[in-house]
């Protein structure tokens, strides 16, 4: 195999790869900043004030959460949105090369590179590996407060009615 | 004696409930929840500080909006090993918190 047939294939790849992770912005409802994001258990962003979480989860959903002082106000699992099978259709087409038929020199060729066929095949068709379609919202709201307003003023001090 | 020590509960001793801007009743209704899913989780609440394996120290703090709710899991020495804080906004919000607190620490 060429040397850059290798490059090409190596640089590819880790843009694919690059192209699992994707970003999201995460603002709360109430629009205070003082809260930490939280994304699978791992601090996200220290403040809620303009929050980039960068997901690099293969995995259907991310679970997200706002916390302050020690006290979770709020959460949320966002789920990957729409389904990208449309897409994918095109790679599903690509499969790694069968070294039958080819010859010795072939075969050697193709286990030398095996980690590149295969660094290759995954970033092309993740879905088949993980179940997993489409991407994660840009954009994601964690509502923080009651859901009834009438909630607001929950009179906490006086007895239960 | 190898059996009793594979089917013995877990102890815990619930310290009086810390409250902050809070209404003793809520305090009484969490501690009854409490011992409601020790009842589910196959947990112990034992009413003698002496016998039990853990403390359980139970906090309602008023924030701005709704109540903190803190509950540490303590060694006898008062050493916390497990705390979870989550807002509730309603005294039904009660439920999922000491739910999953109940899962965790049975």
């Amino acid at each position: 195999m060429g040397r850059k047939v290798k490059y090409c294939l190596l640089i590819l790849s880790l843009l694919l790869v690059g192209c699992m992770s994707s970003s999201m912005m995460v603002r709360v409802s109430d629009g205070r900043d003082d809260y930490s994001v939280y994304c699978d258990g791992k601090l996200a962003c220290e403040t809620s004030d303009n929050c980039i979480v960068k997901t690099m989860t293969a995995g259907d959903y991310v679970h997200l959460l706002v916390v302050r002082n020690g006290i979770i106000y709020g959460g949320v699992n966002v789920y990957r949105e729409g389904n990208a099978s449309a897409s994918n259709a095109a790679w599903h087409g690509w499969d790694p090369p069968s070294p039958s038929g080819h010859g010795l020199q072939v075969l050697g060729d193709v286990l030398t590179n095996f980690p590149l066929y295969t660094l290759t095949y995954f970033a092309l068709t993740p879905s088949k590996h993980t179940g997993a379609y489409g991407m994660f919202p840009k954009e994601v709201v964690l509502n923080v407060g009651p859901k009834d307003s009438s909630l607001v003023n929950y009179p906490w001090d006086q007895p239960i009615k | 004696m190898f059996s009793s020590a594979l089917w013995a509960k877990t102890e815990y001793f619930i310290l009086p409930v810390q409250l902050h801007g809070v209404h003793g009743d809520y305090a009484k209704r969490i501690v009854a929840l409490i011992k409601e899913y020790a009842t589910i989780d196959g947990y112990a609440i034992v009413k003698s500080k002496e016998d039990c394996d853990y403390l359980l120290q139970i906090k309602l703090i008023r924030e701005e909006v709704g109540v903190a709710v803190v509950i540490e899991k303590r060694k006898k020495n008062k050493k916390v090993v497990w705390s979870y804080g989550h807002i509730a906004y309603e005294p039904n919000d009660f439920i999922p918190i000491v739910s999953y607190v109940s899962r965790k620490i049975k």
